[in-house]
Protein backbone atom coordinates (compact mmCIF):
# COMPACT_ATOMS: atom_id res chain seq x y z
CA UNK A 1 0.00 0.00 0.00
CA UNK A 2 1.67 3.61 -0.89
CA UNK A 3 -1.49 5.51 -0.20
CA UNK A 4 -2.44 5.82 3.38
CA UNK A 5 -5.84 5.96 3.34
CA UNK A 6 -5.44 2.70 1.47
CA UNK A 7 -3.91 1.25 4.85
CA UNK A 8 -6.69 2.53 7.03
CA UNK A 9 -9.17 0.52 4.57
CA UNK A 10 -7.72 -1.66 4.53
CA UNK A 11 -7.75 -2.48 8.29
CA UNK A 12 -11.40 -2.54 7.97
CA UNK A 13 -12.54 -6.09 8.44
CA UNK A 14 -15.25 -7.69 5.99
CA UNK A 15 -18.14 -9.38 6.71
CA UNK A 16 -17.19 -12.75 7.05
CA UNK A 17 -18.64 -15.84 4.88
CA UNK A 18 -21.38 -18.43 6.98
CA UNK A 19 -19.93 -21.45 8.14
CA UNK A 20 -22.86 -23.41 6.46
CA UNK A 21 -21.79 -21.40 3.01
CA UNK A 22 -18.18 -22.02 3.91
CA UNK A 23 -18.19 -25.78 4.27
CA UNK A 24 -20.86 -25.77 1.12
CA UNK A 25 -17.79 -24.54 -0.89
CA UNK A 26 -15.32 -26.48 0.64
CA UNK A 27 -17.10 -29.49 -0.31
CA UNK A 28 -18.30 -28.22 -3.69
CA UNK A 29 -14.44 -27.94 -4.43
CA UNK A 30 -13.07 -30.89 -2.81
CA UNK A 31 -15.94 -33.16 -4.80
CA UNK A 32 -13.82 -35.82 -6.12
CA UNK A 33 -13.91 -35.84 -10.05
CA UNK A 34 -14.93 -39.64 -10.14
CA UNK A 35 -13.49 -40.58 -14.00
CA UNK A 36 -16.46 -42.77 -13.79
CA UNK A 37 -19.32 -40.77 -13.12
CA UNK A 38 -21.49 -40.51 -16.49
CA UNK A 39 -21.92 -37.08 -16.41
CA UNK A 40 -18.49 -35.97 -15.80
CA UNK A 41 -17.56 -38.05 -18.83
CA UNK A 42 -20.28 -36.45 -20.49
CA UNK A 43 -18.75 -32.82 -20.14
CA UNK A 44 -15.63 -33.48 -20.13
CA UNK A 45 -14.61 -36.36 -22.66
CA UNK A 46 -14.79 -33.88 -25.37
CA UNK A 47 -12.40 -31.43 -23.69
CA UNK A 48 -10.14 -33.57 -22.49
CA UNK A 49 -6.41 -32.48 -23.29
CA UNK A 50 -4.19 -35.93 -23.84
CA UNK A 51 -0.73 -33.66 -22.33
CA UNK A 52 -2.91 -33.59 -18.99
CA UNK A 53 -3.31 -37.30 -18.37
CA UNK A 54 -1.26 -39.64 -17.50
CA UNK A 55 -0.35 -42.60 -19.52
CA UNK A 56 -2.20 -44.84 -16.84
CA UNK A 57 -5.00 -42.81 -16.41
CA UNK A 58 -5.34 -42.36 -20.45
CA UNK A 59 -5.29 -46.46 -20.78
CA UNK A 60 -8.09 -46.11 -18.38
CA UNK A 61 -9.70 -44.14 -20.05
CA UNK A 62 -9.66 -45.25 -23.37
CA UNK A 63 -10.49 -48.51 -21.48
CA UNK A 64 -13.75 -47.35 -20.07
CA UNK A 65 -14.74 -45.71 -23.41
CA UNK A 66 -14.06 -48.76 -25.17
CA UNK A 67 -16.00 -50.76 -22.85
CA UNK A 68 -18.89 -48.40 -23.33
CA UNK A 69 -18.40 -48.83 -27.05
CA UNK A 70 -18.42 -52.55 -26.76
CA UNK A 71 -21.66 -52.63 -24.42
CA UNK A 72 -23.50 -50.29 -27.25
CA UNK A 73 -21.57 -51.93 -30.53
CA UNK A 74 -22.78 -55.53 -28.61
CA UNK A 75 -26.58 -53.66 -28.43
CA UNK A 76 -26.18 -52.47 -32.09
CA UNK A 77 -25.09 -55.81 -33.67
CA UNK A 78 -28.39 -57.66 -31.67
CA UNK A 79 -30.32 -55.31 -33.11
CA UNK A 80 -28.86 -55.20 -36.66
CA UNK A 81 -28.62 -59.62 -36.41
CA UNK A 82 -32.61 -59.79 -35.34
CA UNK A 83 -33.40 -57.31 -38.36
CA UNK A 84 -31.24 -59.78 -40.70
CA UNK A 85 -33.15 -62.33 -39.79
CA UNK A 86 -36.34 -61.63 -39.56
CA UNK A 87 -35.55 -60.32 -43.47
CA UNK A 88 -34.39 -63.87 -43.77
CA UNK A 89 -37.27 -65.23 -42.73
CA UNK A 90 -39.92 -63.26 -44.70
CA UNK A 91 -37.90 -63.97 -47.48
CA UNK A 92 -37.84 -67.27 -46.96
CA UNK A 93 -41.55 -67.18 -46.18
CA UNK A 94 -42.35 -65.35 -49.20
CA UNK A 95 -40.36 -67.58 -51.39
CA UNK A 96 -42.32 -70.78 -50.47
CA UNK A 97 -45.74 -68.71 -50.75
CA UNK A 98 -43.95 -68.33 -54.32
CA UNK A 99 -43.16 -72.48 -54.28
CA UNK A 100 -46.67 -72.99 -53.55
CA UNK A 101 -48.22 -70.69 -55.71
CA UNK A 102 -45.94 -72.30 -58.72
CA UNK A 103 -47.10 -75.82 -57.98
CA UNK A 104 -50.72 -75.03 -58.20
CA UNK A 105 -49.88 -73.14 -61.42
CA UNK A 106 -48.28 -76.23 -62.70
CA UNK A 107 -51.21 -78.54 -61.51
CA UNK A 108 -49.15 -81.01 -60.12
CA UNK A 109 -47.61 -81.17 -57.11
CA UNK A 110 -43.70 -82.68 -57.97
CA UNK A 111 -41.66 -79.47 -58.98
CA UNK A 112 -39.51 -81.06 -56.52
CA UNK A 113 -39.33 -83.82 -58.55
CA UNK A 114 -39.36 -82.49 -61.95
CA UNK A 115 -36.37 -80.43 -61.17
CA UNK A 116 -34.58 -83.20 -60.08
CA UNK A 117 -35.26 -85.17 -63.44
CA UNK A 118 -34.48 -82.18 -65.93
CA UNK A 119 -33.62 -83.39 -69.19
CA UNK A 120 -34.51 -86.22 -71.01
CA UNK A 121 -35.41 -89.86 -68.70
CA UNK A 122 -36.99 -93.27 -68.41
CA UNK A 123 -39.96 -93.25 -65.92
CA UNK A 124 -39.32 -95.33 -63.12
CA UNK A 125 -42.81 -97.30 -63.97
CA UNK A 126 -41.28 -98.39 -67.40
CA UNK A 127 -41.54 -101.73 -66.08
CA UNK A 128 -44.93 -101.72 -65.39
CA UNK A 129 -46.03 -99.57 -68.29
CA UNK A 130 -43.92 -102.44 -70.06
CA UNK A 131 -46.23 -105.25 -68.95
CA UNK A 132 -43.43 -107.13 -68.38
CA UNK A 133 -43.18 -109.39 -65.32
CA UNK A 134 -39.14 -108.83 -64.35
CA UNK A 135 -38.53 -111.93 -61.98
CA UNK A 136 -38.99 -114.42 -65.56
CA UNK A 137 -36.96 -111.68 -67.70
CA UNK A 138 -32.93 -112.48 -67.41
CA UNK A 139 -32.18 -109.82 -70.61
CA UNK A 140 -33.86 -107.50 -72.67
CA UNK A 141 -32.27 -105.82 -76.17
CA UNK A 142 -34.12 -102.80 -77.43
CA UNK A 143 -34.45 -103.29 -80.92
CA UNK A 144 -34.54 -99.72 -82.17
CA UNK A 145 -35.94 -100.61 -85.77
CA UNK A 146 -39.61 -99.63 -86.21
CA UNK A 147 -39.82 -98.11 -83.81
CA UNK A 148 -42.95 -95.39 -83.09
CA UNK A 149 -43.20 -92.07 -80.81
CA UNK A 150 -46.39 -90.82 -79.66
CA UNK A 151 -46.81 -87.78 -77.44
CA UNK A 152 -48.31 -87.81 -74.72
CA UNK A 153 -48.85 -84.35 -72.99
CA UNK A 154 -46.98 -81.59 -73.72
CA UNK A 155 -47.15 -78.45 -71.23
CA UNK A 156 -45.30 -75.61 -70.13
CA UNK A 157 -44.59 -74.35 -66.44
CA UNK A 158 -42.75 -71.83 -64.30
CA UNK A 159 -39.55 -73.47 -62.30
CA UNK A 160 -37.43 -71.05 -60.16
CA UNK A 161 -39.00 -68.27 -62.82
CA UNK A 162 -37.86 -69.77 -66.01
CA UNK A 163 -40.54 -71.26 -68.70
CA UNK A 164 -40.14 -75.16 -68.92
CA UNK A 165 -41.23 -76.68 -71.58
CA UNK A 166 -42.38 -81.05 -70.32
CA UNK A 167 -43.08 -82.98 -73.10
CA UNK A 168 -44.32 -86.55 -72.02
CA UNK A 169 -43.70 -89.60 -74.56
CA UNK A 170 -44.53 -92.84 -75.51
CA UNK A 171 -42.28 -94.90 -77.86
CA UNK A 172 -42.74 -98.32 -79.31
CA UNK A 173 -40.07 -100.00 -79.03
CA UNK A 174 -39.91 -103.85 -80.16
CA UNK A 175 -37.52 -105.95 -77.62
CA UNK A 176 -35.77 -108.93 -77.19
CA UNK A 177 -37.09 -110.65 -74.53
CA UNK A 178 -35.10 -113.91 -73.42
CA UNK A 179 -35.75 -115.99 -70.50
CA UNK A 180 -34.44 -119.50 -69.64
CA UNK A 181 -37.15 -121.60 -70.56
CA UNK A 182 -38.19 -120.39 -73.69
CA UNK A 183 -36.38 -118.97 -77.06
CA UNK A 184 -36.20 -115.23 -77.28
CA UNK A 185 -38.98 -113.50 -78.79
CA UNK A 186 -39.87 -110.10 -79.77
CA UNK A 187 -42.79 -107.89 -78.53
CA UNK A 188 -43.49 -104.41 -78.89
CA UNK A 189 -43.66 -102.36 -76.06
CA UNK A 190 -44.19 -98.59 -75.13
CA UNK A 191 -41.13 -96.93 -74.00
CA UNK A 192 -42.63 -93.54 -71.63
CA UNK A 193 -40.70 -90.91 -71.31
CA UNK A 194 -40.75 -87.28 -69.70
CA UNK A 195 -38.46 -84.54 -71.01
CA UNK A 196 -38.14 -81.08 -69.53
CA UNK A 197 -36.93 -78.55 -71.79
CA UNK A 198 -36.22 -74.51 -72.14
CA UNK A 199 -38.82 -72.90 -73.26
CA UNK A 200 -38.80 -69.57 -75.03
CA UNK A 201 -41.83 -68.47 -73.67
CA UNK A 202 -45.22 -69.48 -71.69
CA UNK B 1 -6.27 -28.13 -9.16
CA UNK B 2 -8.80 -28.01 -6.38
CA UNK B 3 -6.22 -27.65 -3.59
CA UNK B 4 -4.95 -24.08 -5.57
CA UNK B 5 -8.82 -23.28 -6.33
CA UNK B 6 -9.46 -24.17 -2.17
CA UNK B 7 -6.44 -21.80 -1.26
CA UNK B 8 -7.57 -18.99 -3.47
CA UNK B 9 -11.21 -19.60 -1.92
CA UNK B 10 -9.78 -19.79 1.65
CA UNK B 11 -7.30 -16.60 1.08
CA UNK B 12 -10.20 -14.12 -0.56
CA UNK B 13 -14.01 -15.38 0.40
CA UNK B 14 -14.55 -12.51 2.50
CA UNK B 15 -13.42 -10.46 -0.14
CA UNK B 16 -15.08 -12.09 -2.41
CA UNK B 17 -18.04 -12.10 -0.21
CA UNK B 18 -18.03 -8.65 -0.37
CA UNK B 19 -18.06 -8.25 -4.23
CA UNK B 20 -21.06 -9.99 -4.04
CA UNK B 21 -22.64 -8.49 -1.37
CA UNK B 22 -21.90 -5.18 -2.64
CA UNK B 23 -24.13 -6.19 -5.60
CA UNK B 24 -26.63 -7.92 -4.23
CA UNK B 25 -27.01 -6.11 -0.89
CA UNK B 26 -28.19 -8.86 0.62
CA UNK B 27 -25.54 -11.56 2.94
CA UNK B 28 -28.28 -14.88 2.16
CA UNK B 29 -28.02 -13.70 -1.97
CA UNK B 30 -24.08 -13.11 -1.66
CA UNK B 31 -23.61 -16.38 -0.16
CA UNK B 32 -25.69 -17.88 -2.86
CA UNK B 33 -24.01 -16.25 -5.48
CA UNK B 34 -20.15 -17.55 -4.10
CA UNK B 35 -21.85 -21.01 -4.14
CA UNK B 36 -23.48 -21.21 -7.98
CA UNK B 37 -19.80 -19.51 -9.11
CA UNK B 38 -17.88 -21.82 -7.13
CA UNK B 39 -20.08 -25.06 -8.58
CA UNK B 40 -19.63 -23.52 -12.09
CA UNK B 41 -15.69 -23.16 -11.45
CA UNK B 42 -15.55 -26.79 -10.41
CA UNK B 43 -17.43 -27.97 -13.45
CA UNK B 44 -15.21 -25.48 -15.53
CA UNK B 45 -11.69 -26.24 -13.77
CA UNK B 46 -12.64 -30.31 -14.29
CA UNK B 47 -12.90 -29.71 -18.13
CA UNK B 48 -9.87 -27.92 -18.92
CA UNK B 49 -7.62 -29.50 -16.39
CA UNK B 50 -5.26 -27.60 -14.56
CA UNK B 51 -4.15 -24.06 -14.16
CA UNK B 52 -1.21 -21.30 -14.37
CA UNK B 53 -0.29 -20.33 -10.74
CA UNK B 54 -3.26 -18.83 -8.91
CA UNK B 55 -2.47 -15.75 -8.19
CA UNK B 56 0.11 -15.00 -10.97
CA UNK B 57 -0.27 -16.16 -14.81
CA UNK B 58 0.25 -13.83 -17.47
CA UNK B 59 -0.37 -11.05 -16.17
CA UNK B 60 -1.90 -8.02 -18.39
CA UNK B 61 -2.60 -10.48 -20.80
CA UNK B 62 -6.72 -11.68 -22.13
CA UNK B 63 -6.97 -13.94 -19.28
CA UNK B 64 -10.39 -14.06 -17.95
CA UNK B 65 -11.35 -15.75 -20.27
CA UNK B 66 -14.46 -18.90 -18.56
CA UNK B 67 -12.71 -21.00 -21.45
CA UNK B 68 -9.36 -21.70 -19.83
CA UNK B 69 -9.20 -19.38 -16.87
CA UNK B 70 -5.12 -18.44 -16.43
CA UNK B 71 -5.51 -16.59 -13.43
CA UNK B 72 -7.45 -18.59 -11.20
CA UNK B 73 -8.23 -15.80 -8.72
CA UNK B 74 -9.28 -13.05 -11.11
CA UNK B 75 -11.41 -15.34 -12.90
CA UNK B 76 -12.66 -16.39 -9.30
CA UNK B 77 -13.96 -13.21 -8.51
CA UNK B 78 -15.17 -12.77 -11.99
CA UNK B 79 -17.60 -15.55 -11.92
CA UNK B 80 -18.79 -14.43 -8.25
CA UNK B 81 -19.55 -10.76 -9.75
CA UNK B 82 -21.18 -12.43 -12.43
CA UNK B 83 -23.17 -14.74 -10.45
CA UNK B 84 -24.26 -11.60 -8.42
CA UNK B 85 -25.35 -9.56 -11.08
CA UNK B 86 -27.81 -12.52 -11.96
CA UNK B 87 -29.06 -13.55 -8.71
CA UNK B 88 -29.44 -9.50 -7.98
CA UNK B 89 -31.41 -8.81 -11.34
CA UNK B 90 -33.99 -12.01 -10.96
CA UNK B 91 -34.68 -10.72 -7.49
CA UNK B 92 -37.13 -7.54 -6.67
CA UNK B 93 -35.17 -6.15 -3.75
CA UNK B 94 -35.35 -2.48 -1.99
CA UNK B 95 -32.15 -0.84 -2.73
CA UNK B 96 -32.41 0.87 0.32
CA UNK B 97 -32.33 -1.77 2.36
CA UNK B 98 -28.69 -2.62 1.16
CA UNK B 99 -26.25 -4.19 3.94
CA UNK B 100 -22.88 -3.32 3.82
CA UNK B 101 -20.08 -5.59 3.28
CA UNK B 102 -18.06 -4.36 6.27
CA UNK B 103 -18.45 -6.14 9.72
CA UNK B 104 -20.44 -4.20 12.57
CA UNK B 105 -18.65 -5.40 15.23
CA UNK B 106 -17.22 -1.92 16.94
CA UNK B 107 -13.49 -1.45 16.39
CA UNK B 108 -11.82 -2.05 19.51
CA UNK B 109 -13.71 0.96 21.88
CA UNK B 110 -11.64 -0.19 24.65
CA UNK B 111 -7.96 0.46 23.06
CA UNK B 112 -5.42 2.84 23.91
CA UNK B 113 -5.52 6.37 22.82
CA UNK B 114 -3.67 5.76 19.99
CA UNK B 115 -5.79 2.47 18.67
CA UNK B 116 -8.59 4.72 19.42
CA UNK B 117 -7.65 7.79 17.11
CA UNK B 118 -6.80 5.16 14.15
CA UNK B 119 -10.27 3.64 14.65
CA UNK B 120 -12.09 6.63 14.43
CA UNK B 121 -10.32 7.39 11.10
CA UNK B 122 -11.53 3.85 10.20
CA UNK B 123 -15.12 4.41 10.98
CA UNK B 124 -15.49 7.82 8.92
CA UNK B 125 -13.84 6.02 6.18
CA UNK B 126 -16.25 3.27 6.26
CA UNK B 127 -19.10 5.57 6.30
CA UNK B 128 -17.30 7.32 3.29
CA UNK B 129 -17.60 3.50 1.53
CA UNK B 130 -20.73 2.57 2.22
CA UNK B 131 -22.12 6.18 0.86
CA UNK B 132 -20.34 5.55 -2.69
CA UNK B 133 -21.94 4.55 -5.52
CA UNK B 134 -22.03 0.85 -6.29
CA UNK B 135 -18.78 0.42 -8.75
CA UNK B 136 -16.40 2.48 -6.71
CA UNK B 137 -17.45 0.25 -3.86
CA UNK B 138 -16.47 -2.61 -6.01
CA UNK B 139 -13.30 -0.84 -7.11
CA UNK B 140 -12.28 -0.52 -2.92
CA UNK B 141 -12.46 -4.04 -2.84
CA UNK B 142 -11.12 -5.22 -5.60
CA UNK B 143 -8.09 -2.65 -5.28
CA UNK B 144 -7.37 -2.71 -1.68
CA UNK B 145 -8.49 -6.27 -0.21
CA UNK B 146 -7.73 -8.37 -3.19
CA UNK B 147 -4.54 -6.14 -4.98
CA UNK B 148 -5.38 -6.95 -8.08
CA UNK B 149 -3.91 -4.24 -10.82
CA UNK B 150 -5.51 -1.73 -12.47
CA UNK B 151 -5.18 -3.94 -15.65
CA UNK B 152 -6.94 -7.11 -13.84
CA UNK B 153 -9.74 -4.64 -12.28
CA UNK B 154 -10.62 -3.96 -16.01
CA UNK B 155 -10.83 -7.18 -17.32
CA UNK B 156 -12.77 -8.27 -14.19
CA UNK B 157 -15.35 -5.39 -14.66
CA UNK B 158 -15.04 -5.42 -18.22
CA UNK B 159 -13.98 -1.41 -18.38
CA UNK B 160 -10.74 -0.28 -19.65
CA UNK B 161 -7.54 0.21 -17.75
CA UNK B 162 -7.02 3.92 -17.89
CA UNK B 163 -11.03 4.53 -16.59
CA UNK B 164 -10.53 2.25 -13.58
CA UNK B 165 -7.06 4.46 -12.79
CA UNK B 166 -8.75 7.52 -13.46
CA UNK B 167 -12.09 6.41 -11.05
CA UNK B 168 -9.34 5.15 -8.61
CA UNK B 169 -7.51 7.81 -8.11
CA UNK B 170 -10.61 10.31 -7.38
CA UNK B 171 -11.71 8.18 -5.07
CA UNK B 172 -8.44 8.30 -3.34
CA UNK B 173 -8.99 12.32 -3.43
CA UNK B 174 -12.41 12.20 -2.22
CA UNK B 175 -11.90 10.22 0.91
CA UNK B 176 -8.91 12.21 1.71
CA UNK B 177 -11.09 15.55 1.35
CA UNK B 178 -14.09 13.99 3.60
CA UNK B 179 -11.49 13.16 5.92
CA UNK B 180 -10.28 16.22 6.21
CA UNK B 181 -13.87 17.98 6.14
CA UNK B 182 -14.94 16.17 9.40
CA UNK B 183 -11.55 16.06 11.35
CA UNK B 184 -12.27 20.10 10.93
Amino acid sequence: MTDPIEDLIHGLPLKSVSQSCDQKILATIRMPRNPNDIDDERESSAAIKPSELSANSVAKKTLDLGNRRSKFGSIAVSIAASLLIGFFVGMQFNGSRNSNRFEVVDGQRNAAAASSNFGTNTSASTDDLMGINPSGINKIELIENGSETFIVSESLHWKNQLPIRRVETVTNKKVLVTDNDSEPKRIEVPIRKVIYTLADSI
Amino acid sequence: MNADLEAVYRENKNTLLSVALNITGCQSLAEDAIQTAFAKIVRTMGNFGDTQSPNGGSQGSSTCQPERPQNLKAYMFQSVRNAAIDIQRSTIRNSESRVSFFENEPLGNDSPAEQADLNEQRRKIKSVIDGLVESDRELVLLKIYSGFTFERIAQITQTSANTIATRYRRLLEKMKSVLKEKDD
